[in-house]
């Protein structure tokens, strides 16, 4: 009875081979397991973190605080429905580009009468004393 | 097997049996091994593949539980998120500490609590002595909700036998806006007021899957709604106010303000008065208000016209009692002009014209003897006489004799007002739009369309010639109209405790929102010349939230070319113009 047959031996090879395979595995399964258990945590750690900014945040935003705020440090009133426009057609599409606008003004195309935001200042200032009155 | 017969020589006779048989165990046993390993592979393929890899249910199933694991809030306080319509979060839980005593491994008990009154001023030597004297004891609660600072503190004592515990707590970061809407939970995390209490089990199992409960409540308007209403209150030295904002169409509730209101994180502050929700659970008699619903009964049940006149120069005597006119005119009046002037007394005739079974069954259609469903268990049960009298006809056509919750008075008029279709308010938000839709076209109809118009045109006449002049806001058609009701103080109406209320709908031509604002016990102040009717104290108010509403939901003010009045201005006499 010869003990070494081929057969017997690539039996024993292959069985050796697989139960390596099964141990590599189960290593592997075990590691990917307490990495995911990690991973996990940290989600479960980040998302109650979340929750907590989420709560800030809304807090934070609380109308009347937002209210407080506009008014004491921008002087800002609760808007009146006149002062409301959803008519957007004066507004164009879209405006030409900076290079394009520059361009077109040097060679005179175009006469540069827009007001500079120097001449709007005084506008500006009264506006804002008009509101402070009110 | 097959060696064997190969190498050797053939064996014969008994010992060729002994050896058969032998063969046949050694193929039986084969048989049973390859069986077995059959099973196990048909397992492992069932369990790996089939309910493994495709079945995506056992998947998120598995994912969950592992999350709560990791978690570790099985037995925690954590709830889900209460949201307003905008995502804005109302209530949220946090992780908090907390700390416990196992008294059984304390080292040592007086210099531990000692060292703990310390860093906790508020809790006593004794007390915490005593705890810590039961050594049987493996767990003692000495301080909920602990700030990490205090934490550290405590880790320096050292002592074994103290240890920590996370939970969850309530916050409301939106604090005493939503109060009465949102209610609040006990330190254990069960709902006891409001949303929280009504939804308790819901909001609890939904805490693992974070699904949140979204409200028909929007924030900015509660806001508006609030700042306004605490105005007027303030103003007229009210004890009390309550507005409400709701959504003509649906009945979504975008607002509900009842003041004096409480802080959700520390209820126990405050005294019992504040729980209290004017909106939902209070019932008064509405007074002038109630005269959309009579007017609307007439017309709907009775074929007449606007042109209709009603004798209001003498006082209706009906028995011993007396109908009197808060501004008597001293003439014959139209029907818009008894509405725009607010008469009891034309009221009053045109109950008699209704008569009492048609009133009765209009009023129970418009569900104020019922008590109102509204997604919260805090609601209040109407008043309305047991044993009904043709007098409670006349008085209940200008809202006297019957009380209702002002939440009640929202729904009907919006019903009167948005076509003639039943309104349900509700608070909790439908996640089915499509279904939420096809409720509201199926909703059972109160009034015609017509009747439905003849009201909205009324309303508009109040704000443009009556009453309630001072609701008007310049872009928005505004219809409404002013109640003024006495309180019952010991069984009898005091003429000092008043009830101010108007209720408001916009854009007239098709309400999209109805507003409602009451103060409870407005006093006159100067600026009202003496005054401190619904005229001067609630249609201001109202006007100040319509004006501000428009801007948050971007509805731009609009002129119209036809006022929604203008039709009933053939039937008004422009001599008795007053307040």
């Amino acid at each position: 009875m010869k003990l070494f047959r081929l057969s017997v031996i690539s039996s024993l090879l292959c069985a050796a081979c697989f139960g390596g395979f099964l141990f590599w595995t189960s290593q592997q399964v075990q590691q990917i397991e307490s990495k995911v258990k990690n991973e996990r945590r940290d989600i479960a750690s980040v998302s109650e973190h979340i929750r907590m900014l989420k709560a800030e945040w809304d807090y934070l935003n609380a109308p009347e605080r937002l209210e407080k705020l506009a008014s004491q440090y921008l002087g800002m009133v609760p808007s009146a429905p006149k002062n409301l426009s959803t008519d957007f057609t004066p507004i164009p599409e879209e405006l030409p580009s900076m290079e394009d606008a520059s361009a077109l003004t040097a060679s005179g195309a175009i006469e540069d009468d827009s007001p500079q935001l120097t001449d709007l200042l005084p506008e500006l200032a009264s506006m804002q004393g008009g509101q402070a009155k009110q | 097997m097959k060696h064997l017969k190969d190498n050797t020589a053939p064996i014969m006779g008994q010992r060729s049996g002994a050896l058969g048989l032998a063969h046949g165990r050694v193929y039986f046993l084969m048989a049973i091994f390859v069986l077995a390993f059959f099973v196990i592979t048909v397992r492992v393929y069932d369990l790996m593949l089939l309910q493994g890899a495709f079945n995506e249910e056992a998947k998120t199933k598995l994912y969950e539980r592992r999350m709560a694991e990791t978690v570790e809030d099985q037995d925690s306080a954590k709830r889900a998120d209460i949201i307003d319509r905008n995502g804005v979060l109302l209530a949220t839980s946090l992780k908090i500490t907390s700390l416990y005593a196992d008294p059984k491994i304390m080292v040592d008990p007086p210099e531990t609590a000692q060292l703990l009154t310390k860093i906790f001023p508020d809790l006593s030597y004794g007390d915490l002595l005593k705890k810590f004297e039961d050594k049987k004891k493996r767990f003692v609660w000495l301080k909920r909700n602990i700030t990490p600072a205090q934490q550290n503190a405590i880790m320096y004592i050292g002592d074994p036998g103290l240890a920590f515990r996370d939970e969850y707590k309530r916050f409301y970061p939106q604090g005493s806006l939503t109060s009465h809407l949102v209610g609040f939970t006990n330190i254990d995390g069960k709902g006891l007021a409001g949303i929280e209490r009504s939804y308790n089990s819901i909001l609890r199992s939904n805490a693992a899957t974070d699904e949140p409960l979204r409200l028909t409540v929007d924030t900015r308007l509660q806001h508006i709604l609030r700042r306004e209403v605490e105005a007027a209150q303030k103003d007229f030295s009210g004890i009390g106010s309550a507005g409400l904002i709701m959504e003509a169409k649906t009945g979504n509730i975008l607002a509900a303000v009842s003041l004096p209101d409480f802080d959700p994180q520390h209820p126990q502050n405050s005294e019992s008065a504040p729980m209290f929700n004017r909106v939902f659970q209070g019932v008064y008699e509405m007074g002038s208000t109630f005269k959309i619903f009579s007017t609307a009964a007439l017309l709907e049940t009775k074929n007449i016209g606007l042109g209709q006149t009603f004798d209001v120069r003498q006082p209706l005597k009906r028995g011993n009692f007396t109908i009197k006119d808060f501004h008597p005119e001293n003439r014959i009046l139209t029907l818009p002009e008894v509405f725009m002037y607010s008469s009891n007394i034309g009221t009053a005739l045109m109950g008699e014209m209704t008569g009492t079974a048609n009133l009765k069954s209009f009023y129970r259609k418009l569900g104020f003897f019922d008590k109102p469903v509204a997604d919260l268990d805090e609601v209040g049960q109407p008043l309305y006489p047991k044993n009904w009298r043709e007098l409670n006809t006349l008085t209940a056509t200008y809202g006297h004799g019957v009380a209702v919750s002002p939440l009640q008075v929202t729904g009907a008029v919006a019903t009167i007002v948005n076509g003639g279709t039943k309104v349900m308010p509700s608070l909790v938000q439908a996640p089915d739009i499509v279904q939420a839709k096809e409720k509201i076209s199926s909703a059972p109809r109160v009034v015609s369309a017509q009747t439905s118009e003849n009201m909205r045109r009324l309303m508009r006449l109040v704000v443009t010639n009556g009453t309630g002049r001072k609701a008007d806001v310049e872009g928005f058609e505004v219809g409404g109209k002013t109640g003024t009701a006495e309180k019952i103080v010991g069984g009898r109406y005091d003429h000092n405790k008043r009830v101010a209320s108007f209720v408001a709908a916009f854009p007239i031509e098709e309400p999209e929102y109805v507003v409602f604002v009451m103060v409870d016990e407005p006093k006159p102040n100067k600026k009202s010349y003496g005054y401190a009717t619904a005229g001067w104290v609630a249609a201001p108010a109202a006007a100040r939230v319509i004006s501000n509403m428009g801007s948050v939901l971007g509805m731009p003010a609009v002129e119209v070319a036809h006022d929604a009045a203008e039709p009933l201005l053939q039937y008004v006499s422009t001599k008795g113009g007053h307040e």
